[in-house]
């Protein structure tokens, strides 16, 4: 080998070495080279009875930037949102509508519309198996806010001050069961401004006089977490994801490389419905929308039996269907809440049926095994744990 | 090219430098692949920090042994020996926290609370790689491994 060939052999070489090299230091997600993007991670607790934390990608440049809009458009954003949804609070519609008399017709803001449009939609995909009209059930129940502040007083002729121990009576879960017929209420646009007319039906115990109550915490979160990532594609941040309360989440573009992920992928993690602590399920997700529901969490037990904060509508009382964990994932959290929410309460038969007529979003759920274990039913591209 | 006669070979050495080349640049670009495509992946964690609300209040680094209190929460943040690791208890105006830090195997797990909701967080695993959080909702607490960006779970 003459001299000349070698070092052409070895001018090419560590020219390939050289570009091998510096691939290690760039990655480029859809075109955009964010290997040197760094990461910011906000968190607040105000909103939702829960956490809020966005975490976004970007230029080292724009830190400052992204800091000021976390500050500044997003949680002015949010604290719009929960205003609007929360079930008190002087600009709350969702509250405004609940004070209302029966068959009243009441004004509400463009967010709130939004929320009860999309509220309206589930119900109707799901047969009634998502139903934010159960806000009385709710609280008869003992899993409403005003029951988690650590602080609980009995004030309302159904409360038990010993909640946790003691079921209500027969006669009120039957009554406010009674009236959460969501098809009743009806919501329109007018002259850009929004209605929504209540439903015209009371149940009367103890001499009290109750009406539908909404709560619409069970797809407040996702209908925020969209809209902040909304307004970070807006702002051209195109990596992150918006996790609120861990039930509900929205991604962007993951501009790290995970371990089997494709590029912009997140490897997002299901928490085991054994609540060990331990994951169960792991899926490869981006630019979509996620939510998990499942009784697991926020419940009590008397005599041997899970009371879960989600209650089924057409009972009144907490779910008993043998799904214990549901994730639903789609280009709406919103909706997804509304069905994840829906599976759990359909059981594993009618949330099989359910996800047959949901199109673009995919379910992973986990069903009681009778053994003290669970099996786990998925249309999902992910991996079990 | 000339060419060598018998005895040449037969006296000459068994490989030359140049002879050496190829391995060493097949060594190389395998190296170079390797930090290709191992060095994105997620890695056991080398710092852990703990925020309260949007504040931090202490980090600690594995390899140095280096345990960093902000100087707010210095009154509030109390480290005691254990086996193989320490224990740390925070107390904000949010509430109470205990978790140890395992310093062998570099976890760390949340095991008190004092909220008077279910203490979710003394049920999560211990955290072990880069970017695996525990967050304590009622306390407004939340113990990040290492990324500057927690990954997702949901439950």
């Amino acid at each position: 080998m003459t001299k000349k060939v070698v070092l052409a052999v070895v001018a090419v070489a560590t020219i390939a070495v050289l570009s091998l090299g510096l691939c290690a230091c760039t990655l480029v997600v859809d075109g955009i080279d964010v290997g040197d993007y760094v990461g910011v991670q906000y968190t607040t607790y105000e909103y939702f009875n829960t956490y809020c934390t966005v975490s976004c990608y970007l230029p080292s440049s724009d830190k400052k930037a992204f800091e000021e809009l976390w500050e500044g458009e997003i949680k002015e954003m949010i604290g719009n949102i929960e205003g609007c949804l929360s079930l008190d609070g002087e600009n709350s519609d969702v509250a405004a509508f609940n004070a209302a008399a029966a068959g009243e017709t009441i004004e509400i803001s463009k967010t709130a519309f939004g929320a009860f449009f999309l509220a309206k939609e589930a119900y109707g995909v799901t047969g009634g198996a998502f139903n934010p009209a159960i806000a009385l059930s709710v609280d008869l129940w003992g899993f409403s806010p005003r029951f988690n502040e650590g602080d609980y007083v009995p004030s309302e002729p159904y409360d038990r001050k010993d909640y946790k121990n003691e079921l209500p009576s027969d006669e009120y879960v039957a009554a406010f069961a009674g009236l959460s017929d969501f098809s009743q209420t009806e919501i329109r646009e007018e002259d850009g401004a929004y209605f929504v007319r209540k439903a015209d039906v009371t149940a009367t115990v103890g001499g009290e006089v109750y009406t539908q109550q909404l709560d619409l915490s069970g797809i407040g979160k996702g209908y925020c977490a969209d809209a902040i990532a909304a307004v970070m594609r807006k702002h051209g941040y195109k990596f992150g994801y918006v996790n609120i309360g861990g039930s509900s989440m929205t991604m962007l573009k993951n501009a790290r490389k995970e371990s089997g992920a494709d590029l912009g992928e997140w490897s997002a993690k299901v928490l085991s419905p054994l609540n060990d602590g331990s994951n169960y399920f792991k899926a490869y997700l981006k630019d979509v929308s996620l939510a998990t529901s499942g009784g697991y969490q926020q419940n009590y037990e008397i005599k041997g039996v899970i009371y879960s904060h989600i209650l089924d509508p057409f009972t009144g009382a907490p779910y008993a269907s043998d799904v214990l964990t549901a994730t639903v994932y789609g280009e709406n959290a919103a909706l997804a809440d509304a069905y994840s929410t829906a599976m759990c309460v359909l059981g594993k038969d009618g949330a099989v049926a359910l996800a047959g007529r949901l199109e673009g979003y995919t379910y992973t759920l986990a069903y009681d095994d009778g053994k003290g274990g669970f099996r786990v039913l998925s249309n999902a591209d992910g991996a079990l744990l | 090219m000339k060419k060598k006669g018998i005895e040449e070979v037969k006296n000459g050495k068994y490989f030359t430098l140049w002879d050496l080349i190829p391995y060493l640049l097949i060594a190389a670009i395998a190296v170079a692949l390797l930090l290709v495509f191992l060095l994105p992946q997620k890695q056991n964690m080398t710092v852990f920090y703990v925020m309260h609300g949007d504040e931090k209040v202490m980090s600690y680094d594995f390899d140095a042994g280096e345990l960093t209190v902000e100087e707010k929460y210095k009154d509030g943040v109390v480290t005691g020996g254990g086996e193989n690791g320490f224990f740390v208890e925070i107390r904000t105006s949010d509430g109470f926290n205990r978790f140890f830090v395992d310093t062998a195997n570099r976890t760390v797990k949340m095991t008190e609370a004092d909220c008077s909701f279910t203490e979710d967080c003394t049920y999560l695993p211990a955290i072990e790689n880069e970017g695996d959080s525990i967050i304590c909702v009622p306390n407004k607490l939340r113990i990040v491994a290492g990324s500057e960006v927690s990954s997702p779970v949901t439950g």
